[in-house]
Formats: C-alpha cells, sequence, structure tokens
C-alpha cells in the first residue's frame, strides 16, 4: 500500500543512510504539545505513530490523560518508537523531536533520536516545490494530494482543547485526535509521492 | 612621572593645594602569604605555578581551605586581591579529581558574572590554566552572543560554564532538559562582584539561584556556592539572603599593598551663597598636566558616557598643545564594539596607552593591569564603586594615588568633609528582600514551569505558606497550573522567564515609542511615567528631545514626536502615605522612629512648562490621570508636636526645612544602603494622620519593598548624622542643591531650621540595648 523507493527518499532527503531503510521499519511521527514553543514546561500529550504492517498501515495515538502520568505515557511511546528504522516527520527535526527528547531527559530516559535516519519532510519539499504561497503541511496537502481538510482544529488550538479537558471543561479534544491523525496520514501520503520520483516540483492541481 | 613626584607637585602648587580638603595615606603592607594546601592536585598546583603563583594569600588559602572542605564562601575583600583564585583553584581541583575518581559522572561548574565583558574576559584566564592540566577540560561563555550551532556542543561537553543572571534566568534554567549532565555534575555555582546584586536586581538573582538550586536537587546534586565581593557592610547577611543557606565569610585581606595615597579634591566655590562649585571636568582639565603624561599611566573615571567623551576630547587637545601624542590617550566605555574594548585592554596591558577615560565599565575586574593614579571625576555612588575605581591604581609594591573630585552634590561634599566614613570602617549595606511579593510570585512561576511543584516542598528559604498560598492561586485563579493530586503542573502555552525582567518588580512597564517610527524611545515604571510620560511631557532621549502626544495608560504606552522645545516641563507630584502595619519602633529624645508596611498613592494633577535658562514658567496644564497605587515597605521619622512648635515648623518660614530635611535623609541613605535615590521615595507630612505629628516617611520605591528601608531603618541614626554633616559642612550660606535644597524651595530659614532639628536628635544620646 505505501510504494516508494527507498533510495530516492534518501537522495531527495540528502541522508544517505535512509537508502538502507525498509519502508516496512519508516515510523511516522507527530505529536501535540500543550505550547507552541519550548522549554522545561512543555509537555507532549498526544503522540500518532504509524506504521506498515502487512498489507496495512496502522495508526496508533498515544495519549496522555494527565500530567501525572507521563512517564508511563513516555514509556510507551517509546515502545512504539522504539523498532523504527528512521523517523518521517513534518517540521520534526526542528520541533516534535527536541519537545520528545526533552521530555526523555526530563524522566531520565535515555535518547532515542540519536541516529541519522530521520526524514523530515519539510526540507525536501521546500527545497523541490515552488510557486506555492508557503511550505506548510497544509497547503502541501492542498497543492499536491488535492486533500482538504474540512472542520479541522488548526494545530495552534491544541494547547487550549488540551488545558480544556484537563480542566473539566468541554472542548475540543476528539477534534485535536482527529487533527493529529489527518497529520499522520499525510506524512504517509507525502512520503509515497516524494519515493516516486516523479515530478513533485508541479502541484497537482495544475498537472 | 612617578607617584611621588606627582604628589610632590599636588602639595607644592598653592593653585591646586588650597583645593585639596583630605589627604589619606595608607601605608604599605607587605602581605601574609602561605603554601599551596596539601589537598590540592599535582597537577593542579603545577598548572597554578606556571602561571608565576608560588604561594597564595591568606585570604585565599582560608578560602579555597573552607571550600574544599564543603563550605559555601563569600569572599569580601579589595580589588586586586586575587579573588578569583579563591574559586579556581578548589573547582580546577575537583575537575581533574573527579576525572579520575568518577569518570561517567564529573565535576562541572557555573560561573555568574554580572556583565558580558566580565565573563568573556574571565574565560580566557581560566582556558589558559585548564590548558596546563593533564585531563581534557573546557570553559565557555555561554550568553546572546553564543552561535546556536556552538551551544548544543557547549552543553554536552562544557566543564566550567560562564554565563551571567539574564542567560541563567531566561535561557538555561528554563531548559534544564538541555543540560541534563550538566546539572547532575554540578558541584559549584560561583558568583563573582555580588556586592552589584542588589536592591531589585539581587531580589531577583536570589530568586534565579533558588530555581538553579530546585533544578539541580531534581538532578540529585547540590553545588557549593563560592560568592565574591568587593568589602561590603553586611557580607554574611547579603551572601545568606542572595544564596538562601548558611555561608562562611573570608574578610581578612592578606594580599600586600604598595604605599597608596587618596586626596581628596574640592573644587572651588564660585558663588559661596549659592554652593556653587567649579565643574569637576573643568578641574580635571585642569590637572591633567599634573596627573597623567608619559612615563606612569593614569585612568580617568567618569559618571556618564558624555562626560566621558568630553573629557578624553579635552585631554587629547591639551597632548597636542604641547606636542605629544594624542595617541596615547584612549576612551573606554559600555557601547563600543567588542574589538574596539579588547583594543584598549590590550595597550593598556602593554604600556601602549598612558591615559585613559572609562566609564564604570572599567571597574569590575576586567584585566588591564595595574596603573598608577586613579582620577574619580566624581564620587561612583557606592563605597564599593569608589574602592574599586581606586583601586584600579596600585602595581604591586609601588605607591600609587587615587585622587577624587567631589561634585558640588550632598554625597561628595559629604565624603570631602568625612573621608573616614570611606575608611574607619565599611558601613554600606547591600540590601536585597527575595521575599517581595512580586518578585517572588514570578519565579515561582519560571519554576513551575522548569519542574511540578509538590505541595508542601517550599521554595529555596522562602516563607512556605506564602509558597503554598501562591501556587494555589496559580492552579485556581490564574488557571496557569493544573493540580494533580499534591502536585502542581505547568499547564499554559506561555513561556514565563519571557515576561520576567530582572531589572524590575513592576511587569508593567510603560514603553515610550516614536509616533513615527514606532520604535521604543526609552521605558519607565508606571509611577515615573505619571510624572515623565504625560501628555505634553518633554523628554530627553539622548541629546535630542521629544514632546509626548498621547499617554495610553491602559496600554502602557506614550507616544512622542520629536521636537525642539525651549521650555521643559516639571509635574506637579502629590503622594500621600497611608501607614498599613508597623513593625518595630524606636525612640530618642522627642523623635520616633517607625519601620512598617505603607500605601503609597500619586497623583500628577498638573504640568507646568518652564523656559530654559530663565526658568520663568509659560504655562501650565491639567491632566487627568488616574492615581497609582502602591504598597511597599517604609521607614518613618516622627517629630513631637511641642518639638515641632518649638522649632516653627507648623507654619511660616521655617516650615519649608522638614520637606528639605525629607529630600537630604532620603539622599543620606544612599551612602548606607547600596541603591539609587530613585530606588527610594520620600513624603515629608507636616502632619501625618497616623502619627498626628510632623513625619518623614521614606519607602521603597518598589512594589512589595525590596529591603531598602529596612537596611536604612538599621542604620537611620547614621544617615541622620551624614544628613548634618552634609549641612554643616555645606558652603552656602541658606540652603542649596547640594544640602537642603535652594531657598527658593526651603524658605530662607531653611538650613538652619534643618540643623536646629537634626542637633536636637542629637543632643539625647541613643538608648542602648
Ligand atoms: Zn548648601
Amino acid at each position: 500500500m505505501l510504494r516508494a523507493d527507498p533510495r530516492r527518499l534518501a537522495e531527495e532527503a540528502r541522508c544517505p543512510s535512509l537508502g538502507e531503510v525498509s519502508l516496512r521499519d519508516l515510523v511516522f511521527l507527530d505529536t501535540e504539545t500543550t505550547s507552541l514553543g519550548g522549554g522545561a514546561g512543555v509537555l507532549v500529550f498526544l503522540a500518532g505513530i504509524a506504521r506498515v504492517e502487512g498489507e496495512e498501515l496502522l495508526l496508533r495515538q498515544h495519549f496522555l490523560p494527565s500530567p501525572g502520568g507521563e512517564r508511563a505515557f513516555l514509556e510507551a511511546v517509546r515502545g512504539d518508537l522504539a523498532a523504527a528504522g528512521a523517523f518521517v516527520t513534518f517540521c520534526g527535526k526542528s520541533f516534535d523531536r527536541h519537545r520528545l527528547e526533552d521530555r526523555f531527559r526530563f524522566h531520565g530516559l535515555p535518547s532515542l533520536f540519536g541516529s541519522e535516519r530521520h526524514l523530515d519532510l519539510l526540507h525536501p519539499f521546500r527545497r523541490n516545490v515552488r510557486g506555492i504561497p508557503d511550505h506548510r503541511l497544509r497547503t502541501l496537502e492542498d497543492r499536491l494530494l488535492g486533500l482538504r481538510r474540512i472542520d479541522d482544529l488548526s494545530g495552534e488550538h491544541a494547547p487550549q482543547a488540551y488545558f480544556d479537558h484537563l480542566a473539566g471543561r468541554r472542548g475540543e479534544i476528539e477534534r485535536v485526535f482527529e487533527h493529529n491523525r489527518i497529520d499522520v496520514l499525510s506524512l504517509v501520503a507525502l512520503t509515497a509521492l516524494l519515493g516516486a520520483g516523479r515530478g513533485i516540483d508541479s502541484p497537482i492541481g495544475e498537472a | 612621572m612617578d607617584v611621588p613626584s606627582i604628589l610632590e607637585r599636588l602639595r607644592s602648587d598653592p593653585a591646586i593645594g588650597g583645593s585639596v580638603v583630605h589627604w589619606e595615606s595608607v601605608p604599605p603592607s607587605p602581605g601574609s602569604f602561605e603554601g599551596f594546601p596539601d589537598w590540592v592536585h599535582p597537577a593542579v598546583g603545577a598548572a597554578f605555578r606556571a602561571r608565576g603563583i608560588e604561594r597564595l594569600y591568606s585570604h585565599q588559602r582560608e578560602a579555597v581551605d573552607l571550600v574544599h572542605g564543603g563550605e559555601s564562601v563569600l569572599v569580601s575583600t579589595a580589588t586586586a586581591s586575587g579573588k578569583s583564585l579563591c574559586y579556581n583553584l578548589p573547582v580546577l581541583d575537583a575537575l581533574v579529581r573527579s576525572r579520575e575518581e568518577t569518570p561517567d559522572r564529573p565535576a562541572r561548574a557555573l560561573y555568574l558574572f554580572p556583565t558580558k565583558a566580565l565573563s568573556q574576559d574571565q574565560v580566557a584566564e581560566l582556558t589558559e590554566l585548564l590548558q596546563r592540566l593533564p585531563v581534557e577540560t573546557c570553559a565557555f561563555t555561554y550568553d546572546g552572543d553564543t552561535p546556536p550551532e556552538v551551544r548544543r556542543r557547549l552543553r554536552d561537553r562544557g566543564d566550567v560554564l560562564v554565563t551571567n543572571p539574564y542567560m541563567l534566568h531566561e535561557g538555561i534554567l528554563p531548559n534544564h532538559p538541555k543540560w541534563t549532565d550538566f546539572f547532575r555534575g554540578l558541584r559549584f555555582v560561583v558568583a563573582d562582584e555580588v556586592h552589584t546584586l542588589s536592591g531589585v536586581f539581587g531580589s531577583h538573582v536570589a530568586n534565579v539561584l533558588r530555581r538553579l538550586r530546585r533544578i539541580c536537587a531534581h538532578y540529585g546534586s547540590s553545588p557549593l556556592f563560592v560568592g565574591c565581593s568587593a568589602t561590603i557592610g553586611n557580607p554574611a547577611e547579603h551572601g545568606r539572603r542572595l544564596f538562601g543557606l548558611p555561608l562562611r565569610v573570608v574578610d581578612r585581606d592578606g594580599s600586600p599593598k604598595g604605599e597608596k595615597t587618596y586626596v581628596f579634591y574640592n573644587p572651588p566655590l564660585l558663588n559661596a551663597v549659592a554652593g556653587l562649585r567649579a565643574s569637576v571636568v573643568e578641574e580635571a582639565r585642569r590637572l591633567a598636566p599634573v596627573l597623567s603624561g608619559e612615563g606612569h599611566q593614569t585612568i580617568f573615571f567618569a559618571k556618564s558616557r558624555p562626560t566621558t567623551e568630553v573629557l578624553v576630547k579635552y585631554l587629547k587637545e591639551g597632548a597636542r598643545g604641547k606636542g605629544e601624542d594624542p595617541g596615547k590617550i584612549r576612551s573606554y566605555r559600555g557601547g563600543y564594539l567588542p574589538d574596539l574594548r579588547r583594543e584598549v585592554e590590550r595597550d593598556l596591558r602593554s604600556g601602549a596607552v598612558h591615559t585613559v577615560v572609562s566609564t564604570n565599565a572599567l571597574e569590575l575586574g576586567i584585566d588591564v593591569g595595574s596603573l598608577d593614579v586613579a582620577v574619580l571625576v566624581g564620587y561612583p555612588g557606592s563605597v564599593a564603586s569608589f574602592f574599586q575605581q581606586a583601586g584600579r591604581a596600585g602595581r604591586r609594591g609601588n605607591p600609587s594615588l587615587a585622587l577624587m573630585l567631589c561634585r558640588a552634590s550632598p554625597d561628595d561634599q559629604y565624603l570631602g568633609g568625612n573621608p573616614g566614613y570611606l575608611f574607619h570602617a565599611r558601613r554600606e549595606r547591600i540590601a536585597i528582600d527575595p521575599d517581595n511579593l512580586a518578585i517572588l510570585g514570578n519565579h515561582l512561576k519560571c519554576a513551575a514551569f522548569e519542574l511540578p511543584f509538590r505541595r508542601g516542598e517550599g521554595f529555596g528559604d522562602a516563607p512556605s505558606e506564602i509558597v503554598d498560598e501562591t501556587l494555589e492561586f496559580f492552579a485556581t485563579e490564574a488557571g496557569i497550573l493544573h493540580r494533580e493530586g499534591d502536585r502542581y503542573h505547568w499547564m499554559a502555552p506561555t513561556y514565563p522567564a519571557e515576561d520576567v525582567s530582572l531589572d524590575s518588580t513592576d511587569m508593567d512597564n510603560v514603553v515610550l515609542l516614536d509616533v513615527q517610527a514606532g520604535s521604543a524611545l526609552s521605558e519607565l515604571d508606571r509611577a515615573a511615567a505619571l510624572e515623565q510620560f504625560h501628555e505634553g511631557a518633554v523628554v530627553g532621549v539622548q541629546g535630542d528631545t521629544w514632546v509626548v502626544d498621547r499617554f495610553d495608560y491602559e496600554g502602557r504606552r506614550a507616544y512622542a514626536r520629536r521636537a525642539n522645545t525651549d521650555y521643559f516641563t516639571e509635574a506637579q507630584v502629590s503622594r500621600e502615605v497611608r501607614v498599613l502595619s508597623l513593625e518595630e519602633r524606636r525612640e530618642r529624645g522627642e523623635f520616633a522612629l517607625h519601620r512598617g508596611e505603607v500605601h503609597v498613592t500619586t497623583i500628577v494633577p498638573m504640568f507646568k512648562k518652564i523656559r530654559y535658562y530663565t526658568r520663568e514658567n509659560c504655562g501650565a496644564m491639567e491632566l487627568k490621570l488616574p492615581p497609582e497605587e502602591m504598597d511597599t515597605e517604609s521607614l518613618a521619622l516622627v517629630l513631637a508636636p511641642e518639638a515641632a512648635a518649638r522649632l516653627g515648623l507648623l507654619a511660616g518660614p521655617r516650615a519649608g526645612a522638614w520637606k528639605g530635611l525629607g529630600n537630604l535623609v532620603r539622599f543620606a541613605a544612599t551612602l548606607f544602603v547600596r541603591c539609587e535615590p530613585s530606588d527610594l521615595g520620600v513624603v515629608a507630612e507636616a502632619r501625618s494622620k497616623r502619627f498626628e505629628a510632623p513625619t518623614i516617611t521614606i519607602y521603597d520605591n518598589h512594589p512589595g519593598g525590596v529591603g531598602l528601608s529596612e537596611a536604612a531603618f538599621a542604620g537611620l541614626e547614621e544617615i541622620l548624622g551624614a544628613a548634618r554633616s552634609i549641612l554643616e559642612r555645606c558652603g552656602c550660606r541658606s540652603g542649596c542643591p547640594a544640602c537642603i535644597g535652594p531657598p527658593e524651595e526651603v524658605g530662607p530659614a531653611g538650613k538652619e531650621t534643618a540643623l536646629e532639628i537634626l542637633g536636637s536628635f542629637f543632643a539625647v544620646p541613643a538608648i542602648v540595648g
């Protein structure tokens, strides 16, 4: 169900070691956090993780029900990430990776992202795709995948949705789950596009 | 010329000698020496010996032995007494030993300096030492200038991290998970120049250090604290408040000293009635041919950047006039590019420059070698600064000279007349209050961001019930903490350290903006902004005049445009104090002295336009500004009503003296408590509601107070004594800006009345016990 040429991916990502990774060992990761900045007070409260198993794509979402359970949450996330041959993220080299690493270190857990095998899709798409207003995930979905999200909760509202959930207020935490799920699925689709090696530089709207 | 010849010329020239008001000669001291302690690792001892250090001064030995024995220490000795060895030796010893004994957990050290320039200087010296060690270790500065790509490597590999309180507060502590190895191994926290950590800034830094210790505890480390300070009046108390733990004070200075002569020069009176004196800058220019030139090195300390520039221009012109090389005269101040500063420092060390004119930027420990003559163009505002500036002169064992030019201001005139204040006892106290509610609350936010709080956990030595109440407030009212069981977790999308400035208590400072460009021109706390940024106010910013078009009180912004006016503005300010609580009281004759909390209300109902030069009033305008309210700490001086009646204070020509005395006492307080006059507020009432008598209230001009009036209360008798001495010695007839204020403000009998008031205070002996 996921077709992509690893060598092609490695080339596009400018990361030769990615070429040795089987597609089955790719782990697609996207997190939601309590702030869009960084620092010790920022928690990861949702981690969407997907991988190919057999003919299926398995997507699992780990949720932090309350901050007291953070260690158990992080261990579950680690369990799911540990076997990864390579991570696929969007903007993860500058964001998701650091938020998770900070939390691991906070709890004295060893690093997971030590290897070079991390495909951050932002960079190849930023290099290759011209003539679009920006390179946000939303824009790439629209212009390259023809995907329009309906009623999507914008990522910057995720922290407040989580605070509302913790405080027992009616909020939009369900929509955060959905938002994160679509983010992960987009990672898979964009990886396929990148690995197929044809014309990602021409927006499909015009193809 | 050498120093003895300069002294001879000062003595023999009648045009100079007549203005010298005091000579103080401090005899040379051979110093007291000890060997390296036995516990020092041979490689570390060798590294110091290779730098020419064969033995230690006795205070260095005392300090390093204490630190090695596991005690936190505050070293309070003179400039150039080798304070950095007091921490470098035990730190290097621990670095080397820990690499031998626990290689998986090497010792680390954090050095804090108040400025960036100092940290860079320190790293250069430290690196030289580290390179001589058999193990690979590195020291680095981590500040705003460190490139991001270098930061990561430094975090992982740095053994000695050199930074400043701002960077620790905003960059390092909130990101401690990136520094886990560093905090796990942290064994020493060194803070240098801690006498500069006073008032608001010091109270903030004490809380930053509480946060640091909390993070260390999380990672299982418990570092020792080593502080270094200029000589101050209360080293033990200041060290304990700042570090929040008991510590030992080392203050018996064992460094050798050459003979040092201090000369106090009071410029001649130009107008005895008005107390007007010749300008110190002009006098410095006149004395320069005697004080500076080929064959020795001289540093002039000016009080401001513009004065530095004016003076260096004068000196260069003078050199040209005599056919000498003006290139050997340089200026130095903050704001110069680092390369230029390094060049001047180097040329001073090598002797290529013989005269430098500097702001206080060269006062702190930057290495320029030792010079021969230090000229203080005005009292630098604190005893510690005075001795640091004077201490720039004095090469090992050689005679040196420090000459202070007294300005026509109360503090300079007081010192000119009472040099004993400087030499016989160190009375200047450093006041901080880490438990100031506004400051503490802000750092509790930062701390909660850094690590979840357990209820009852406490926060350093802050009162634990206040900590718990504040956390509960943050959870239930402010909605920034999430309480789960007995734990509080940070739960907000913000980065609190970003919103906490270490230089103010009030987070709602008012910013003055250029109405056209939209850029910020200046910033003031709210109470001061009412007086200075109101609509129509004329504001000077770096030599330009601006007029405020609009003051948006709610939005904390004022908008100004550049304008050339022939007038300046003066706001009429009325202040009221209401006593909230009284905590301490003592009596002396007809006076009662109180300490307690007050509520201060400031109203600015109008302002006046006053023409430059003629001082003629050219218009007044009403203002509609809300009152500014503040609770703070204070002291009160209350005079019995019968005494007030006897002294004629209740009405008539003598009544103005009480207000003038209030201003003078506030000023005199800054001689004994390290702060700026603007850090203290004063209200003089002819009849206070609370005491039903004439009352002078002096309060901390910061919400909640930062310990200044508390320290002033402890030394109020000395402060009043200084006020009396300023009045007695002032050359004016009936009051001037250098003492109680001009007769137009305090009345024709202001000065004599104030002297009578103080006379009656000291007529009765203090009650001891
Ligand atoms: Zn006077």
